[in-house]
């Protein structure tokens, strides 16, 4: 490799057509947004002052970890000084802008309406209840972002793009950088976007397949798709490998899941009302509520808590007409996915209690087995004696034995 | 779950041969979104390829790439000559380069940098490069990261990207004697790896 030529034959060339456009397109988009005079931008002396004091503060900070480690960075703040928190609108701003103090910006469409749910020094969480928002980050910064809407997640820490909250499906389009798009219904439950990336995604799944569109194109609404992802939903969530999601948010969507009225919607084949041999729901249990739906929607999710929350307030709701269903999800989450054995045999028993119907009376009885032979062998082994009695011929007849007997 | 992943071609925007740069800017300057985009289609593949090997890491390459331009477009009025268009951008480029490298290593100082090295050398090495080929371009890399980013700079400039002594000179800011100057203390330090004599 002495020549220089041949150094180059050994190398990919960095630039590529496609990495060109979506460059052009954030170029495109950040002077669009930087049209506004500059002079009347927030922070932009920041820059200037940056330049001013160069290697003083690389002096500064030396100092400031000699002598005192420097204090966390606090929340937002709005630029009047106010931490930036609750409800908003674009109402609420001259220039339907928030503008924080660490110069990333949020403008409000029309109709819109954005919670600051978490505000902190490290992280800051946003809730668009409805409408659109555009997202200017400032690379760099302490906090990662979460905005939440509907039921997707879009996570990010330096970048621009747009989230659109839809009557039945969110857009998030990104202009600069890279964003993770988390959710039950997002392709593969998370979907990474790059510059000039959108993608569309729907609040429901269906029963089968779901398809998301992922446009890179510039002219979103008039150009044809150039990614074109297709998920197919596994019939049943068991081999689903939970999100990695860790924040704490999820209260706030559970309030709103509990606090939604159970109003009757179309039959489903979600996994919710599936054993794990992929039974199908009853139907003497009723066509699956909303809250179910949500519940379900929560642990594909990875939500684990919300969803238990969820599900032990159907079942302990006298109207609620799915509370053995419920009970029986419950009992599933508790074992197989959380480790709770004591949680799980109370849940089963209950459903059977409640009167779930068969097949899942049968599948209730089973579980309850193998939930009590982790922490009660006596009361395992009665158990086991009852799904004899009820399923001499049993489909679980050989592991409920081998549950009741092991040591 | 299966996840298939359909790339639909990418329509290139026609860029005009029959302009000179000197024209673009003029017309660029006017207002002309064309001309704009023209500008950018002609020189983005020298800037991004050298921003590129300079930083060794896509993603904040693509940010400069950006800044670059949206600079360049936005500052067109400061440029007096228009057919000096690309050395300028260039410039603007490695500058924003080498600021991108302080900020690394205030980072790094303070254990904050999490970048990947994703486009270094090594890792652009072609499909089906023999394995010796690839532990010479990490040797080479590694050495790269042992020298100033002056004499780093001017080593990828010339050697890897193909610039002339003039424009790396320029682009660098610096005086052809001075950029020669940095080349050969590079070429000290990688001639090894890359077989007695060194470069051409």
């Amino acid at each position: 490799m002495k020549d220089d030529v041949e150094l180059r034959e050994h190398l990919r060339e960095p630039h590529d057509e496609a990495r060109a456009h979506d460059n052009w397109s954030a170029i495109a988009t950040r002077r669009r947004a930087a049209s506004v005079p500059s002079g009347s931008r927030p922070f932009a002396w920041l820059s200037l002052g940056r330049l001013a004091i160069g290697g003083g503060a690389t002096l500064a900070i030396a100092c400031a970890l000699l002598f005192a480690w420097p204090t966390a960075p606090g929340p937002l703040r709005q630029i009047d000084g106010s931490i930036a928190t609750g409800l908003v609108s674009p109402e609420s701003f001259e220039d339907a802008t928030l503008a924080l103090d660490d110069g990333s910006r949020v403008s409000l469409d029309t109709g819109a309406r954005l919670e600051i749910l978490e505000n902190a020094g490290d992280h800051v969480r946003f809730w668009l209840h409805e409408g659109s928002a555009s997202f200017d980050v400032v690379p760099g910064g302490p906090r990662r972002w979460a905005i939440e809407s509907g039921l997707v997640t879009v996570e990010v820490l330096g970048t621009s793009f747009r989230v659109e909250h839809r009557a039945h499906e969110v857009e998030v389009s990104v202009t600069r950088g890279t964003v993770l798009v988390r959710g039950p219904t997002a392709p593969g439950g998370m979907q990474r976007l790059h510059a000039g990336d959108r993608i569309v995604v729907p609040f429901e799944t269906p029963p089968t397949t779901t398809t998301a569109a992922i446009d890179t194109s510039d002219e979103a609404s008039a150009a044809p798709a150039i990614h074109e992802a297709v998920a197919t939903i596994e019939p049943t969530g068991t081999t689903r490998a939970p999100s990695t999601r860790t924040t704490t948010l999820d209260t706030t969507t559970a309030d709103r899941a509990i606090a939604s009225t159970a109003t009757a919607a179309e039959p489903t084949t979600e996994e919710t009302t599936a054993s794990t041999e992929g039974a199908s729901p009853s139907p003497v249990e009723g066509a699956p509520r909303d809250r179910m739906r949500e519940a379900d929607a929560l642990r594909r999710a990875g939500r684990l808590d919300q969803a238990v929350t969820l599900l032990g307030a159907i079942v302990e709701d006298p109207s609620a007409d799915d509370r053995a269903l419920a009970a029986f999800t419950l009992g599933r989450l508790e074992l197989d996915r959380r480790q709770h054995p004591r949680e799980a045999a109370e849940a089963f028993s209950r459903a059977i209690e409640l009167g779930i119907r068969a097949p899942l009376l049968e599948d209730a009885r089973a579980r309850r087995v193998q939930a009590l032979s982790r922490f009660d062998h006596a009361a395992a082994e009665s158990a086991a004696a009852d799904y004899d009695t009820h399923h001499p011929e049993g489909r679980w007849h050989d592991e409920v034995h081998a549950w009741s007997h092991a040591p | 779950m299966t996840l298939a992943t359909r790339k639909l071609p990418v329509t290139e925007l026609p860029t005009s041969h029959l302009e000179d740069d000197a024209e673009l800017v003029r017309r660029a300057r006017s207002g002309d979104r064309w001309a704009e985009e023209a500008l950018y289609r002609r020189h983005v593949r020298s800037v991004t390829n050298a921003v590129t090997r300079l930083l060794g890491r896509t993603a904040d390459a693509d940010d400069v790439v950006q800044d670059t331009f949206v600079r360049a477009l936005e500052r067109l009025a400061e440029l007096r000559d228009g057919a000096a268009f690309r050395g300028w951008v260039q410039r603007i480029a490695v500058t924003l380069c080498h600021h991108r490298f302080r900020k690394r290593k205030l980072l790094r100082t303070l254990g904050l940098d999490r970048g990947d090295d994703d486009a270094s050398l090594a890792e652009s090495a072609v499909e089906g490069t023999r394995p010796d080929v690839i532990a010479t371009l990490r040797q080479i890399d590694r050495a790269l990261e042992g020298l100033s980013v002056a004499s780093r700079s001017a080593w990828i400039l010339h050697r890897v990207e193909g610039w002339t002594l003039e424009e790396t000179a320029a682009a660098l800011e610096v005086s052809l004697a001075t950029a020669k100057r940095r080349l050969s203390e590079a070429d000290t330090r990688i001639a090894p790896f890359r077989g007695e004599g060194g470069a051409a």
